[in-house]
This record gives C-alpha cells, sequence and structure tokens, in this order.
C-alpha cells in the first residue's frame, strides 16, 4: 500500500510527502509520532489514522486531543470514516491523505481578473498604494492649511501616515492570521493603502452628506462606530499573537471586548439621550463644489417660512420634553 | 474687550473661600466728599445699619445645608426683605426642595417666604414669616446720589461675616439696557443683595455683580420701588417660571421694539462687504483684522457685536444675550480650492448657557438661496435654528448664519438671540439679513 500525506502547513503549501507501509499512523507532535507536526496547537499524540487491508478507506480516531481534530472543517471525536482527499485538520495543521497513483487535481486556468488580484499582492502594488495614500493625506493636508506647508510639519506627517500604514497592515496581518489565511505583508499594505483612500473619499462624502442634511448626531454616529472598530480592529491580533489561551477562549474573550467596545462607545450613548441632543447645533458652511452639487436655491421669502416652521418644531420637541417631566415626577404638586 | 460682558461674575454663588483680600477691608471711611460731615458721625450711623442687614440662606430640604448664600435687607416695619433674585433662583426652580432662611448680626434666624420677584431687574421680594415687636428697617434714599459720591455696600461676603465696602457712585451705565449703577467698590459673592446706602444711610440701590477690581454694578432704587409697589396688589403665579417666561418677554419685547425702530446704518467691511455696526441701546462692537500677519496668504476682517443682556436665570442658564458678527475673507494668494478649504466647514454656537433639562434640542433649518442683484455669481447658504425654553412657553433661543462666497471673496453673517419670542426673532432674522451684502 502506497499513500501519501500532504501537510498543507499554515498554509504554506510545501507538502510533505510520506510513504508508509503499516496500517496505523499517529499523529502529533511527539517524536515517536509516524507524522510528526510541530504546530504548537497539536497534542503529543493527537490523531490515529486507521487504514483498511485493501486501503479502499480510512478512519480518523481522535485521541481525545485538547484542540480536537476537524474532517472536512467539521469538528469531531472518537472514530469517524473519511474518504481519500478528504481535508483533515489537527490544531492550525490541515492535512490531506491521496493513494499514491491518484492524479493530482487539475487546477482551474487563471482569469484575467484572478491576474489582477494576483497583483495586487505584489511590493510594487502595494508600495504604489501606499504611497498613494500617503500623497493623498499630504495633499489633503496643504489643501487644508491657509499658510505655506512648512518641512517639518510634513515630515511629520509623513512619518505619522508611514507608521499608521504600516501599523494597520501589521493588524491586518494578525486579522488574516486569526481567519487562517495566508501571512503575508503586501496584500495587507495595499488593502490598508485601499482602506485608507477609501476612507479619505468616504469622509468627502459624508461632510456633503451632512451638510445638505443636517442630520444631528450622524458624526457622532460615524465616529463611534469608526472608534468601535479601531479597537476590535487593535484587540483581535494582539490578544491572537500575545496570548497563550486556547483558540476558544481567545476567540471569546475577543467577541466579548468587541461586544463591550460596540455597547459602550455606541448603543450606551445612543440610549443617553441628553448626548444625542447636543446643544450644538450642526450648523456648517458648505464648500462650493457641494453648493454647485447638490443644492437647489430658494427666494429669502420662502426660506423665512421654512425658518419659521423650525419654532413649531421646537415647541414640539417641549410639550414631548414636559410630558417626560410630569411621568419622572407624577407625586410633584 | 466688553470687561461686563465677559466677568460678570454673580456674587450670591460663589464657594465659601476666605480670601486674604477681606483682611484688609477697613472701617475706615473716607470723608472728603462728604458734605461737611465729620467721619466719626458718618460711621456712628452707618454701623447702626448692621442690625437690618440679613445674610440670606437657602437651604435644600433633603439635606438640610446651604445651596446658595447671599445678603438682603429689611424696608419695612412689616417684615419685607429685599435681596437679588439670582440668591433665591435654585427655590424660584425649585420651590418644593428649598426654604429662605434669613441669619442676623446676632445669629438669630428666622423663616423668609417668597413674595415677588423681577428676574430681569434681578431683586427678590421676601417677607418674614414671623415677625418680633421691635422690626428695624432701613429708609430708602429720596433722591439720587450725585456723581462721584460716597456709597457704601453692605453685605456678608463669603461667609466671612457682615462688612461695609465703600466706594463712588458713578452714575447708570451706558451699556445696559435694564439700568445698572456703576460702583467704583469692590463687592464680593455673598454681597449680593445687600443694600447700598448714602452717608445718610439710606439706601439708593442693591448690590448685584462685579466685573472685577474696583468696577460693580448695583440695581438702581427705582426698581426695588416699583417691586415694593406691585407688592400689595395679589400675586399667584401659575407657576414661578411661566412667571419668568412673562417678565423677560416683556422686557425683551421693549428693547427689541426699540432696536428694530431706527434704520440700521450701513456699515464698510474689507471695502467690499457692507454690514451692520453697533445698533444703539447697549450693543457694542469690535473690529479685528489679519492685515498685520505678514505671513497671512488671505484676507480676513470681522466684526463681533454683542449687547450686555444677560440675565441671570439659574445655575448654567441665562437668557437675554444678543451677539452678532460678520467676518469677510479674501482668497488672496491661496486659490480658489485652498480659500474653499479655509472657509467650508465654519460652526456656530449658542452663546446663552442652558442645559438639557431647560431648553430643547435645535430644530434648524439650512438651504441655499437664490442670489439677489448684488449677490450675483455668489453661492448663498444659510442656516437657522430654533430652541425653545422647556418650562417658560414662548421663549426661544435662535442661531442663524448666512454665507456668501464666490471663488475669491465670502461674507459670514451670523447672530444668536436667547430669550425671545418668535415674532421678535423673525423680524430681528428679516432686518438682519438685509443688512449684510455686497457693494
Amino acid at each position: 500500500m502506497e499513500i501519501v500525506v500532504e501537510i498543507l502547513h499554515s498554509g504554506q503549501r510545501d507538502a510533505r510527502i510520506e510513504k508508509l507501509d503499516t496500517n496505523e499512523l499517529r499523529v502529533g507532535r511527539a517524536w515517536s509520532s509516524d507524522i510528526l507536526i510541530t504546530d504548537p496547537d497539536v497534542d503529543a499524540e493527537h490523531l490515529l489514522i486507521q487504514l483498511d487491508e485493501e486501503a479502499e478507506s480510512f478512519a480518523l480516531i481522535d485521541l481525545q486531543s485538547a484542540n480536537g481534530s476537524r474532517h472536512n472543517k467539521k469538528k469531531f471525536e472518537g472514530k469517524i470514516e473519511a474518504d481519500f482527499g478528504d481535508l483533515i485538520q489537527v490544531g492550525q495543521t490541515r492535512l490531506r491523505i491521496h493513494r499514491m497513483h491518484d492524479p493530482v487535481p487539475a487546477t482551474k486556468q487563471r482569469s484575467l481578473l484572478d491576474h489582477q488580484l494576483a497583483n495586487f499582492y505584489r511590493p510594487a502594488v502595494a508600495l504604489g498604494l501606499g504611497a498613494s495614500a500617503i500623497l493623498i493625506q499630504m495633499l489633503d493636508m496643504y489643501l487644508s492649511t491657509s499658510r505655506d506647508l512648512e518641512w517639518h510639519t510634513a515630515l511629520t506627517s509623513l512619518i505619522g501616515m508611514t507608521s499608521g500604514l504600516a501599523f494597520f497592515a501589521l493588524i491586518l496581518a494578525g486579522l488574516s492570521k486569526l481567519f487562517r489565511q495566508e501571512f503575508v505583508y503586501w496584500p495587507n499594505l495595499s488593502l490598508a493603502a485601499s482602506l485608507i483612500i477609501l476612507q479619505k473619499l468616504v469622509a468627502l462624502i459624508i461632510s456633503w452628506i451632512s451638510i445638505n442634511t443636517l442630520s444631528e448626531g450622524l458624526d457622532d454616529f460615524i465616529s463611534n462606530i469608526a472608534r468601535a472598530g479601531l479597537l476590535a480592529l487593535w484587540l483581535i491580533p494582539s490578544l491572537h499573537i500575545c496570548t497563550p489561551l486556547k483558540p476558544w477562549i481567545r476567540n471569546t474573550v475577543t467577541a466579548v471586548l468587541v461586544c463591550i467596545t460596540l455597547v459602550t462607545s455606541y448603543i450606551l450613548p445612543s440610549f443617553r439621550e441628553d448626548l444625542w441632543r447636543s446643544s450644538r447645533p450642526q450648523l456648517v458652511t458648505a464648500s462650493m463644489p457641494a453648493s454647485l452639487l447638490l443644492a437647489p436655491s430658494m427666494p429669502r421669502k420662502e426660506y423665512l417660512a421654512l425658518a419659521r416652521n423650525t419654532f413649531t418644531e421646537a415647541d414640539q420637541l417641549a410639550v414631548e420634553a414636559r410630558e417626560e417631566k410630569e411621568e419622572e415626577t407624577p407625586e410633584s404638586e | 474687550m466688553d470687561l461686563k460682558t465677559l466677568c460678570l461674575i454673580f456674587l450670591g454663588l460663589m464657594p465659601l473661600v476666605i480670601d486674604d483680600v477681606f483682611a484688609q477691608e477697613s472701617s475706615e471711611l473716607p470723608s472728603a466728599d462728604i458734605r461737611s460731615q465729620p467721619a466719626a458721625q458718618i460711621r456712628s450711623r452707618l454701623s447702626q445699619l448692621y442690625d437690618q442687614v440679613y445674610q440670606i440662606q437657602i437651604i435644600e430640604s433633603s439635606t438640610q445645608n446651604k445651596s446658595a448664600l447671599g445678603s438682603g435687607f429689611q424696608v419695612s416695619a412689616d417684615g419685607l426683605i429685599i435681596t437679588n433674585y439670582h440668591v433665591v433662583s435654585v427655590l424660584v426652580f425649585e420651590p418644593s426642595h428649598h426654604r429662605i432662611l434669613y441669619v442676623d448680626q446676632n445669629d438669630n434666624e428666622g423663616e423668609l417666604e417668597l413674595i415677588r420677584f423681577d428676574a430681569v431687574n434681578d431683586l427678590a421680594l421676601l417677607k418674614k414669616t414671623e415677625l418680633s415687636d421691635n422690626e428695624h428697617f432701613l429708609d430708602l434714599a429720596q433722591q439720587q446720589p450725585e456723581l462721584g459720591d460716597s456709597v457704601y455696600s453692605l453685605g456678608n461676603p463669603r461667609n466671612v461675616g457682615m462688612l461695609m465696602v465703600s466706594g463712588a457712585y458713578n452714575g447708570l451705565s451706558d451699556y445696559s439696557f435694564a439700568g445698572r449703577i456703576l460702583f467704583s467698590g469692590s463687592l464680593n459673592p455673598g454681597m449680593s443683595g445687600g443694600p447700598s446706602v448714602n452717608a445718610n444711610g439710606e439706601v439708593i440701590g442693591v448690590n448685584v455683580s462685579t466685573a472685577g477690581s474696583q468696577l460693580s454694578f448695583l440695581v438702581p432704587l427705582s426698581k426695588v420701588e416699583q417691586l415694593l409697589s406691585r407688592a400689595s396688589t395679589p400675586w399667584q403665579p401659575e407657576n414661578y417660571l411661566s412667571e419668568i417666561a412673562t417678565q423677560v418677554r416683556a422686557f425683551q419685547e421693549d428693547y427689541f421694539n426699540q432696536l428694530l425702530a431706527p434704520e440700521w446704518t450701513p456699515k464698510d467691511l474689507g471695502s467690499e462687504a457692507l454690514v451692520t455696526g453697533e445698533l444703539g441701546l447697549d450693543t457694542n462692537c469690535w473690529g479685528d483684522s489679519n492685515e498685520d500677519d505678514e505671513d497671512a496668504k488671505f484676507r480676513i476682517l470681522t466684526l463681533t457685536c454683542s449687547n450686555s443682556n444677560h440675565i441671570y436665570l439659574d445655575r448654567g442658564f441665562n437668557t437675554g444675550v444678543l451677539h452678532y458678527s460678520y467676518s469677510y475673507r479674501e482668497a488672496g494668494e491661496l486659490g480658489t480650492i485652498r480659500f474653499h478649504k479655509l472657509i467650508d466647514g465654519l460652526t456656530f454656537y449658542p452663546d446663552n448657557q442652558a442645559s438639557n433639562d431647560e431648553v430643547t434640542a435645535y430644530s434648524c433649518e439650512q438651504q441655499y438661496l437664490t442670489p439677489s442683484p448684488e449677490e450675483e455669481g455668489h453661492f448663498i447658504q444659510t442656516g437657522f435654528c430654533t430652541r425653545a425654553y422647556i418650562d417658560m412657553i414662548g421663549l426661544y433661543d435662535v442661531l442663524f448664519y448666512s454665507h456668501s462666497a464666490n471663488s475669491y471673496r465670502s461674507l459670514v453673517s451670523h447672530f444668536t438671540l436667547a430669550g425671545v419670542s418668535m415674532e421678535t426673532a423673525m423680524a430681528f432674522t428679516e432686518r438682519f439679513m438685509e443688512s449684510a451684502t455686497w457693494k
């Protein structure tokens, strides 16, 4: 009987081939293992692969491992039947068992889109996008100041932006590790840069929208969501990388922390009415393009009539506030 | 800057901090300008006044502790006592949780009841619930003092004990529509509501506020007399807060009628824009520009105006403020895009204090206006926000701005009004919108 064990270790596709003559294969971190895997999440004796006489099929027996074993992504305990080519996972390491003479499945031809996506990973693209993000930041800074851009201000911004990008990329790397994706730096830098460019564009659009709709609290809403998101981004990989906890504990703790972040920074404040009832109205003057693109204009008389309506609205709010007060103090005189 | 606007400190509500300044307080009274009266004679007369001046304490019912302190003085044999409205405002806002006590020179205490108040003139009339056999009271002066006459203010600053501060009478302040006497003496927190007397010991005004060292304000006697004359007529306001609303509305209506009656004179701003400067009464304007900034790449000129009507209602809650300003900007070397980044996102805030318990959130209307012939080629963006006073029905705060700009110049005009009716606000808005334009 000749079989091949393909080891897809943490996504690195360098397969290790084993020819074997026994019916039982021990998978684990012990030196005595038939298939030795140095994954920290794998037990000394983790899994037993039991082949039948004709080598037509085989069974998997989980040896009560701490982190469990998975068959075709489903966790199992005890003994189950498996087929050749099925995906087996112990710890973070994935394996496939093939018969020696089975053909290697043909890979799909890459489409043009695939090629482009693949290019997205390339250092040149990543660096280009990173540079664009930095340039957009510098341009934004130049446009936002009414003075000459001084070299030390520009340098500070440049350094800040670069380290920000690197930090962001590292966070994404941690995230991708968490989700068992390939641990590659360049696509993460690309993604980070793209997100920053996207964020600049979204910020512009939001400022236009908020100018034209005056939606009170929109800014708060967005900044709270962004804050929660950033905290979560920071927490997940740092917990993942820095703690010796078991994956399910890590994931639970992360989930709880993300929930707490969201609740404290957004959901709770939304219940605290006074934070929404800002004493500062969001009256903001608009830029020329916003006015030209988005706003129809009206005669002064018509506007004054609209302005009168705000009194009715304010009266309505006052009525509601009085009713609320009465409910709160029913015993008052 | 307008000291009074900036530094108006209400005297009754400060923490009890003993300040060394009071150690210097001297009983030596200046005698040079008191016509032919020897100092000793005045001193002995004035020292008798202490018996008629009380410390007024507002007691919070649940803790039985002081929640506000001030001074007050008795003006009649039937136990009527005058103090400041701002001394008793906590009771006005929460009558069921507070009571008023007086404490005299000999530490005798007694209950007081609130008979009447005048929030606009910052006066309150209290009455002793129990009278003794021998009630002392201060006489009110029959005539106004003359400029430069000595005035003595009595009160109990910062709970250190009753004392007297001397200074000169400087007539009515030009920049007070409500009418305030300028007194060149140092009033201190806790002296609020105490009497200011002439050399004969007759009341000429009531201590009310200070704008810093040796610059203080008194409520004139005429306002006290008005309040006393109404004391005998029956008064049963539905509740205190709607009574405040009535008083503020009446005052503001009078004020804005006078403000809007004359034509507003156009004034140059940056040689291209026309705006309105001081509107008379108690309005005051200040100008600024960046002309002397050599690094400036654009030009900005501002004109900021406000009145001095700050009607105190309660802690953290005031009204009566009118504030308006204009800013003219020119792109200069900035170029259109950078210029528009500069004028983009200006924000505007209210100029009076009020909490969410007292006023609603703002309701706003923001639109682009069709340019008038003078404004051809400009875009005009206008915002108007209103918030209502929750318990003072019919009073509103209003916040307005209008921004007229093209590729190289911009004019922002902005005002806030506090404690006005809708009609007053709309009349003012209409006039204000016409007042700022291009030449």
